[in-house]
C-alpha cells in the first residue's frame, strides 16, 4: 500500500512517482492539495517563477485605471497608464508598506497612500514625501524618490489577459509562451470584451490545479458535458500535447451558438479552413485556461485563495467591439449563459475530486494513459518546477 | 471667507474626500499664512494642497509646489 501521504518530510512531498512514464506514473502526491506548507511551496515554486494571470484588459479600461489584485496572497495593482500600457505593481507603499488601493476606480492624478499621503505617479515614480522632513518639510536627504518608486512587476498582455511573472525568474513572456503563440498566431486578432454578462466567476471548494487537470482533458465529455454528446462525441476531440508549456483538448465539430433567428457571431478575421469546425481549449501553465474558436474566444484566470480554494474568473471575448453591435447584445448574453451553464458542470467534479483528496490512502491516482496524457503532463510539469526549486542546480 | 469658515469648508471636504476641494481650500489657507509671514505653517498647508491636487489631478499642484520649492521645501 502507497501511503504516501505520511512520508513528507523536510525535504517536502514525494513526487518521485510523478515523475515516471505515464504508464507507472501515478498523480501529485494528497499534500499537494490539501497541505497549507505544499501550497506554499508551489505558490513560490509555481506560481510566483513562471507567468500567471490575474486579470484582464478590461478591468482597467481607461487612462488612470485601477484594479488591485491580490493573488495567493500577494499586493498586486493593476494600473493603465495610458492608452497604450498597461503596467502592474505591487500593491504596497514603499514608506511603511501600507496597501495602497483597495478598490478599483480611476485615478485622476496620482496614486497617494492613505497612511502617510506618500504619492505616486501612474508610471510607478514617487512623486511626494509630505512632511518627511518635518512639518511642511517635505525633504529629506536620505529619502532618495528615484529609487523608491513602486516596484514594477513584469507584465504582458496576451489575449487580453494580464499576465505577470511575479518573481522575475521567468524566461520573457514572448519566449515562455512561444509555442502557444505560434501554434494560435492566426489567431492573434484583436478581441474585446463582451461587457458585464461576459464575465462571471465561481468561488470554487476545490485547489486550483484540479481545475487546470479537468479543463485540460476531453476524457470526461460524456460524462459530465451529455449535451455533448449528440453533436461532439469523443471521438471528434483530440489532445494538444505541449511538454512543459501547456495541454489541453480539440474539437473537429465546433458548432457556432445561434441567435434565435439563425443569426450568428462574426468570426475573427482571416481564419484558415481548420477553424470552420475547429476549436481548441487549452491549459496554458499554470493557470490560465484558454478557448479558441472561429467567432468568440473566453480565458479563465484561477486564483488561488489557498489550498482547497479557487476563484475562478471566466471571460469572454468577441471579434467585435459590443458596443459598435448592438444588434448581438442578445446572443452575447444567451451565449454567456450557455458557457456559464457547461463551466459550472464541472464544479462538482473538482471539488469532489478535492474531497477525494482527504482519503490518506489516494495515492495520486492512476492514469489511463491513453486518455488522461494531457493530465499527465500538467502534473509532470509541477512536480519538475517544485523539484527544481528544492534543487535549484537542477534547473541549470 | 474668514479661517473659520474655511476650516468649516476643509473639514467638510474631508469628509467626503473631496480631493479637488481640498486641493484649492488648502491652497487658499496655506498662502494666506504664507502672505502673513508665517511660512512653516504656510507650507504645511501647501503640502496638503499639493498632495490633494495632485491625487486630483489639477493644476493646484503645481502653484502648490512652486511655492514649496520657493521656500526649499519641495523638489
Amino acid at each position: 500500500m502507497n501511503v504516501g501521504f505520511f512520508l513528507m518530510n523536510s525535504s517536502g512531498s514525494d513526487l518521485s512517482k510523478t515523475l515516471q512514464p505515464i504508464s507507472i506514473a501515478r498523480g501529485l502526491p494528497n499534500e499537494h492539495y490539501v497541505d497549507h506548507s505544499v501550497f506554499e511551496e508551489e505558490k513560490k515554486a509555481v506560481l510566483f517563477d513562471n507567468w500567471v494571470g490575474i486579470g484582464i484588459g478590461a478591468d482597467v479600461p481607461n487612462e488612470g485605471d485601477v484594479f488591485p489584485v491580490e493573488f495567493a496572497g500577494m499586493p498586486l495593482l493593476i494600473v493603465r497608464e495610458n492608452i497604450d500600457t498597461i503596467r502592474v505593481y505591487q500593491n504596497t507603499c514603499r514608506h511603511r508598506g501600507m496597501i495602497l488601493i483597495q478598490a478599483a476606480g480611476n485615478v485622476r492624478g496620482t496614486i497617494r497612500c492613505p497612511y502617510h499621503s506618500w504619492c505616486y505617479g501612474l508610471d510607478g515614480g514617487l512623486r511626494s514625501t509630505p512632511h518627511a522632513g518635518g512639518p511642511g518639510h517635505n525633504l529629506d536627504e536620505s529619502i532618495d524618490r528615484k529609487s523608491l518608486g513602486l516596484i514594477e512587476i513584469q507584465s504582458y498582455i496576451y489575449r487580453e489577459v494580464v499576465f505577470v511573472n511575479i518573481s522575475g525568474k521567468a524566461p520573457q513572456f514572448t519566449k515562455y509562451a512561444e509555442k502557444l503563440m505560434k501554434r494560435w498566431k492566426e489567431l492573434d486578432k484583436p478581441l474585446f470584451h463582451g461587457g458585464k454578462e461576459s464575465s462571471f466567476s465561481f468561488d470554487v471548494a476545490c485547489n486550483w490545479k484540479l481545475a487546470v487537470e479537468n479543463y485540460c482533458e476531453s476524457y470526461h465529455l460524456p460524462w459530465i458535458h451529455p449535451g455533448l454528446n449528440s453533436y461532439s462525441r469523443l471521438e471528434d476531440h483530440y489532445h494538444i500535447e505541449e511538454p512543459g508549456k501547456f495541454s489541453g483538448q480539440g474539437t473537429k465539430v465546433y458548432r457556432q451558438i445561434e441567435a434565435d433567428d439563425g443569426s450568428r457571431f462574426p468570426d475573427f478575421s482571416g481564419l484558415s479552413e481548420f477553424w470552420n469546425e475547429g476549436a481548441e481549449y487549452v491549459s496554458f501553465f499554470p493557470n490560465v485556461l484558454f478557448a479558441a474558436q472561429r467567432d468568440h474566444a473566453y480565458a479563465i484566470i484561477l486564483l488561488p485563495q489557498g489550498p482547497n480554494r479557487t476563484i475562478e474568473r471566466n471571460e469572454i471575448f468577441y471579434p467585435f467591439k459590443p458596443e459598435q453591435k448592438p444588434e448581438f447584445d442578445k446572443l452575447i448574453k444567451k451565449n454567456a449563459r450557455l458557457w456559464k451553464g457547461v463551466l459550472s458542470e464541472d464544479i462538482f467534479v473538482v471539488e469532489g475530486m478535492q474531497k477525494g483528496r482527504s482519503g490518506i490512502h489516494f495515492d495520486g491516482g492512476k492514469f489511463a494513459p491513453v486518455m488522461d496524457s494531457p493530465t499527465f503532463l500538467f502534473h509532470e510539469w509541477i512536480a519538475h518546477k517544485v523539484e527544481e526549486a528544492r534543487t535549484p542546480s537542477k534547473s541549470k | 471667507m474668514n479661517q473659520e469658515a474655511l476650516n468649516q469648508k476643509i473639514m467638510a471636504a474631508h469628509d467626503v474626500n473631496d480631493t479637488t476641494t481640498l486641493g484649492i481650500l488648502y491652497l487658499k489657507a496655506g498662502k494666506f499664512f504664507i502672505a502673513n509671514g508665517d511660512i512653516d505653517h504656510g507650507c504645511f498647508l501647501l503640502t496638503a494642497a499639493y498632495v490633494f491636487s495632485l491625487e486630483a489631478g489639477i493644476a493646484q499642484a503645481m502653484e502648490a509646489k512652486e511655492v514649496l520649492i520657493n521656500h526649499g521645501r519641495e523638489e
